[in-house]
């Protein structure tokens, strides 16, 4: 038998004083710590605003669940795809940071 | 003073000496050179602008001279200087104005951190600003060169100066520089345009410059608010039509056009993000510079 011994993964906005951040019609602009800029698509303008909204960090199957419920028609392994990737590019840029589980 | 006060054989001295202290909206440029066509250039194009004592402060120390070597007489060539150095690689001496006015553009760009700097032309009109940001070969001074004869203020055709604290304009009224085909264009447009000799094999292909307004010079200290921020983009045989065009993508072309967002830092996003949504944007594709006009005239009488 077999015990899981990790925890997922939550994820939270690197400082949120150094990033800035502005919506216009659905898309988010969003400045890394880095001085890059970035366009953000429909989706990940969601992911980052339930990161930015959030008081403590969140792992992808949170975000996923609150978004399937947001976006109409999406299944949530389908929303979970794209909360992967969007919080993989995300990390990337240095916009997020995994958090204290 | 203005460059008219002065006779051409002092103005001459002035600038083979001590260096003539021209001001241009917020910016005095110290420009020394022996070089005729940039006496003449500036003789034609900045009649009109305010020149400071010889004592006064400048920002910025230019020169445009000729090397110190054969190529003084063997396919002459001249330089730029700035603080007397020179930046770029020395021209042909046909190129001697548009040199000097491609080195006050650096000036600028490269050191006037105090404003947010975008690769733009700025026109107002009623008191509101409008952007045109947009990359070379886009017709956009052109449709520059065209509004100023149909009721718009010059306040840039090169670079829009922006406040960060007043998200004001700041006026930069400075000779147009048209290229190729739009030199005709616009001396076709208006006939009392006030071209310069063109300029050909230049790096932008031929050139010309256009004097700017004399009201446009007058009203230099008249900073304006943006109102609008247009892109715009020559297609021969268009109608011309505004449409509107997102503001998270605005923002995103916008950034891409600004010289120093980077030495402004968060601040800079912030400034950038506040001009845009006080700002209708669109795109404009254009193909005939009075129709263009026209529109650009109704767009001015909306709210």
């Amino acid at each position: 038998m077999f015990v899981a011994l990790t925890t997922p993964v939550r994820w939270r906005i690197v400082a949120p004083h150094a990033i800035a951040w502005r919506e216009w019609n659905g898309e988010v602009v969003v400045r890394a710590q880095s001085g890059s800029v970035h366009l953000l698509n429909p989706f990940a303008s969601l992911v980052i605003r339930l990161l930015i909204d959030s008081p403590t960090p969140l792992s992808t199957d949170e975000l996923s669940s609150a978004l399937q419920a947001s976006v109409s028609g999406s299944h949530l392994g389908e929303a979970r795809d794209e909360v992967d990737a969007s919080i993989e590019e995300f990390e990337r840029l240095g916009i997020v940071e995994p958090g204290p589980s | 003073m203005i460059v008219a006060d002065l006779p051409v054989g002092r103005l001459a001295a002035t600038l083979a000496g001590p260096g003539l202290r021209l001001r241009t909206g917020p910016v005095v440029t110290r420009i020394r050179s022996t070089v005729p066509e940039v006496l003449a250039g500036i003789a034609l194009h900045y009649s009109q602008h305010p020149i400071e004592d010889d004592e006064g402060f400048a920002d910025f120390h230019v020169q445009v001279r000729p090397p110190p070597s054969f190529r003084r007489w063997v396919a002459p060539q001249l330089f730029f200087d700035f603080d007397g150095m020179p930046p770029f690689r020395p021209l042909p001496r046909a190129q001697a104005f548009p040199m000097l006015e491609w080195g006050l553009n650096w000036c600028v760009s490269s050191h006037a951190h105090q404003y947010l700097i975008f690769h733009a032309a700025v026109v107002e009109r009623g008191g509101r600003a409008l952007i045109l940001p947009a990359p070379p070969g886009s017709g956009k001074s052109t449709l520059c060169a065209g509004l100023v004869h149909r009721g718009w203020r010059l306040l840039s055709d090169e670079l829009a100066l922006l406040e960060p604290d007043t998200q004001a304009l700041v006026p930069l009224a400075r000779p147009v520089s048209l290229k190729n085909a739009s030199i005709d264009v616009i001396r076709g447009f208006a006939a009392d345009a006030g071209l310069g000799p063109i300029v050909k094999d230049t790096i932008k292909g031929a050139v010309a410059h256009m004097k700017p307004p004399v009201d446009s010079v007058r009203r230099a200290g008249e900073k304006a608010l943006t109102r609008w921020i247009v892109w715009p983009r020559y297609e021969a045989g268009t109608v011309g039509r505004l449409t509107a065009w997102p503001k998270s993508r605005s923002f995103m072309r916008l950034a891409e056009n600004a010289f120093n967002s980077s030495e402004h830092g968060r601040s800079g996003f912030e400034t950038m993000a506040k001009l845009i949504d006080r700002c209708d944007c669109f795109e404009f594709v254009y193909g005939d510079l009075e129709q263009a006009a026209t529109v650009f005239a109704a767009l001015a009488q909306q709210e």
